[in-house]
């Protein structure tokens, strides 16, 4: 489970899709709606289904839980690992938050993972607190290819 | 004008949806839904096989949209270096990927339905992985595929006078 504590001071209300099994996420009953000035705590029901939220105008705030899976780009890196005993071994779980071009990783090894985040008026997100151990920003491709281009 | 269909496998955590990308409609509001393709699906064709659109968006949720823009002959301002008959433009969050590839044979009389196929994986983080960006149409096989050229571009979106 991901638990998502989120205040909403946007202009626009937020809604909150759940996961159908990754089906094409459309506006239906089972939608939570966040509106202005509301503070809503979400859950989602496994640890491995993501969160989308939508806000307006700004696109989609994304939780994706990657749980042991890893970003290849980023494995061996210590930044990401944690010393235990004089060794780097890697945290249980991953999370990764995903706002506006922005992407951040949630390392952490005890479920269930919680998130307080809030928008201001301008649509801006931050996140105030998390449950996490580790909390790194990391850069993701929007578009690659197998040979590079010029 | 050669029609744009990328073969899409879908890696992500959910499916997409297909749009027909028209100048004179919002997309999502009433646009043509082309296609959903699933979880897991391998080499679909994002364009429709029977009424295909000019231009191809791909919704990512979560992500945003992918848009192949066909330029047909258009060259774009400043890349005029680039080989190619026909153009297309791929943006996907704020990136942007523009090719150009020729017609192959088309010998005499009227040249076959051109298709152009790049084949394309939205992986498992809602990257978009251009695997291979080949010009697909259906003359003898020793004609073709020919290889597109594309190269990264920035282009200006806002622009003052």
């Amino acid at each position: 489970m991901i638990k998502l504590e989120i205040t909403n001071r946007y202009a626009f209300s937020l809604a909150y899709i759940p996961y159908a099994g990754g089906l094409y996420p459309e506006g239906t009953e089972a939608m939570v709606m966040i509106a202005t000035g509301e503070s809503k705590t979400i859950c989602t029901q496994t640890s491995s289904e993501p969160a989308f939220i939508d806000v307006p105008a700004m696109g989609a705030l994304f939780i994706d839980p990657l749980q042991h899976e890893k970003i290849w780009r980023y494995q061996n890196d210590e930044k990401m690992l944690k010393l235990e005993q004089g060794e780097y071994v890697d945290y249980r779980c991953r999370t990764l938050v995903r706002y506006a071009g922005q992407v951040y990783y949630f390392l952490y090894d005890d479920d269930p993972l919680t998130i307080g985040l809030s928008l201001d008026a301008v649509g801006s997100v931050t996140i105030n607190h998390s449950s996490a151990d580790k909390v790194v920003p990391v850069k993701v491709s929007a578009i690659s290819a197998r040979y590079p281009f010029d | 004008m050669p029609i744009i269909s990328p073969l899409i496998t879908n890696n992500y955590l959910y499916e997409l949806r297909c749009w027909e990308y028209a100048p004179d409609c919002h997309f999502k509001a009433s646009g043509r839904v082309l296609k959903t393709i699933k979880r897991g699906g391998e080499n679909e064709a994002a364009n429709c096989d029977k009424k295909p659109a000019s231009h191809v968006l791909i919704s990512v949720p979560g992500m945003g949209d992918i848009a192949f823009i066909n330029l047909g002959e258009t060259v774009l301002p400043g890349y005029d270096f680039l080989p190619g008959q026909y153009g297309v433009l791929i943006r996907y969050q704020r990136r942007e990927v523009y090719a150009r590839y020729d017609i192959v044979g088309a010998a005499g009389g009227e040249p076959p339905p051109e298709v152009w196929s790049p084949q394309c994986i939205v992986t498992r983080l809602g990257t978009l992985h251009i695997e291979d960006l080949f010009y697909n149409n259906p003359l003898p096989v020793e004609e073709g595929p020919k290889p597109a050229d594309a190269l990264n571009v920035q282009l200006s979106n806002l622009t003052i006078l």
